[in-house]
Parts: structure tokens; sequence; C-alpha cells
């Protein structure tokens, strides 16, 4: 993630697979004064189940991110509204909060983002709603889920 | 004059007629690329209808390459969004006016400067109206 809370992932580091094979555990025996050395897992098995966790772990600081952004907006918004502001003033403030869209989301990750964020919330979300978490336009959503051949429902979209 | 109501589907223009059941802001406002213009989302869910009243100059592509960009050439669907130079101020949406039907007193705005409107759900016709009267008479349990 970057400073500004957009969509930016890591990529998977391969290389680190190919250091480490097994995971083990390895006990001192102080009759014998040796070790007993136990494998618990190979490294695949483990590498993705950390990885899983630090993906969703970006995923849900970038949408905190882009929540708290929009979040703000809508209350000088809503105060523009109740007449706090005028069009012009309103219109000035809104400038600070303007930022890029960003549409260069590899589309698997885009995936794996909806599918974390739809879970998280345990709710179907439409394409337009899941644009605030991720700063990404709806439409680019629609594309891309559909060109990944998934139907919007396995990505939790309306 | 074209009217599309399946994805993809996109129109872009100086000035926008939007039509539907649940107008409303989304999100903050965004930066275009290039010449650093901010824009205002919208989107209109349930039922919309968005028509060119008054195309680019010079009529070109600027968000979609499909984009629709002829006077009268109309976008409808279940679901749109899209951006506008201006945002949604107070008693810019009309109710009562456009998008009428007998569950919902419809809503219509109109955008302008860069804009544009793009379907992300579209249905393949008019969504049919259906009165409970009418499907009274249908059953035929009203004369």
């Amino acid at each position: 993630m970057d400073d500004a809370g957009n969509l930016y992932y890591f990529n998977e580091p391969t290389n680190l697979r190919k250091k480490i094979d097994h995971i083990v555990r390895v006990k001192e025996d102080p009759d014998n004064s040796s070790f007993d050395i136990q494998p618990i897992e190979g490294t695949e098995q483990f590498f993705y189940d950390i990885y899983s966790l630090i993906q969703e772990n970006n995923v849900l600081k970038i949408s905190l991110k882009n929540l708290w952004k929009v979040h703000s907006y809508n209350q000088e918004y809503i105060s523009y509204l109740l007449g706090s502001y005028s069009k012009d003033e309103f219109k000035e403030i809104a400038e600070t909060y303007a930022e890029p869209i960003l549409e260069d989301v590899p589309n698997n990750q885009l995936f794996t983002a909806l599918k974390i964020i739809c879970s998280t919330l345990n709710q179907h979300l439409n394409a337009t709603d899941l644009s605030l978490f991720l700063n990404v336009t709806p439409s680019y959503i629609s594309e891309e889920i559909k060109l990944l051949d998934y139907s919007p429902e396995e990505c939790g979209i309306e | 004059m074209v009217t599309k109501n399946e994805v993809p589907a996109a129109i872009e223009g100086r000035e926008i007629s939007v039509i539907g059941q649940n107008i409303k802001p989304v999100g903050g406002p965004k930066k275009l690329p290039e010449t650093d213009e901010v824009v205002y989302q919208l989107k209109a869910d349930r039922r919309a209808e968005s028509t060119i009243v008054k195309e680019n100059l010079p009529k070109m592509w600027r968000f979609k390459d499909y984009s629709c960009l002829d006077d009268g050439d109309q976008i409808a669907g279940k679901q749109m969004w899209g951006l506008s130079s201006n945002f949604i101020g107070i008693g810019d949406l009309e109710v009562g006016t456009g998008g009428r039907t007998s569950a919902h007193p419809g809503q219509q705005l109109k955008i302008f400067g860069t804009c544009c409107m793009v379907l992300i759900k579209g249905y393949k016709g008019p969504a049919i109206d259906v009165h409970p009267k009418n499907e009274l008479l249908k059953v035929g349990l009203k004369s």
C-alpha cells in the first residue's frame, strides 16, 4: 500500500519458497545432550497461510484508508447541504479531497480483494459500493471480473 | 440516436440528463489523469436512463472507447455510474418529473461540463412497470 492509500500489492516472493523447504521443530534432549528434529509441514502451505493473512491485512488497511477519506469528504458535503458553506466555498474544500482513480490493478488481485471485502462484511455489495473501498472505478470492477470469467456472484457482487 | 441497455455501454457529452429512481452522489471527488480536472461521482440504481442533451465539442472519447457521443444517444439499465464536473447541489435533483412509476415518484438530474455515464448492470428491454391493479386484472380478481 502506498501513502495515498491506493491499492498496491506486493508480488508473491517466490524465492522465499526456494530458500526454505520444511518447517521443523527442534527440541533439545538434555539427557542425551542431543537435538530432536521433527518436521511440521512443507513450506508451501505455511507460506500460503502467512501470505493470505498479509494480503488480507493489506486489503483491509487500504479499505480503511479509502473509506476514511470518503467519510471526511462526506462530512464536508453534509455541511454544505445544511448550508454551512456556499457552493464556491465547498468547491474549494472538495478539490482538496480530489485524487486520481486507480485503474491498473491486476485483475486476479482485484478479485481477491473483492472476495476479502465481501467476506469481511458478509454481504453482497454492488460494483459502485466496492469501488469506494479500493479507489477503482465501478466500470473497471465489472469489466475485469467479466474478463476473468467469474460470475459477479462469485465475488460477492450484486 | 442509439439506445443501449446491455453492458458495455456508456455515453459522454457536455450535458447529460439522468432519469432514475435512486440517484445519489457516491464517494469523493476524483482527478482526471492528464488534465487534473476535478470531477464528482454519482450513481443511479434500480432503473435508470441517461441521455446526451449536448454532445462534446470536438466529439471525442475521454473515458471509454465504446461510449456513444451523439445528441440523443441513450443508455438504460439497472445500475449506472458516472462523473460530472459539478457536484449535486441543493435543489439540483428534481423529484416527481422524469422516471415516475407507480412505486416511485422518479428523480431527474442534469449534469454539465465534463461528464459521462457508464452502464454497470443493464437489462434486456425496458423494465415493465407492474401496477398492483394490473396484476389483479391479469389474474381476474378485479374487473
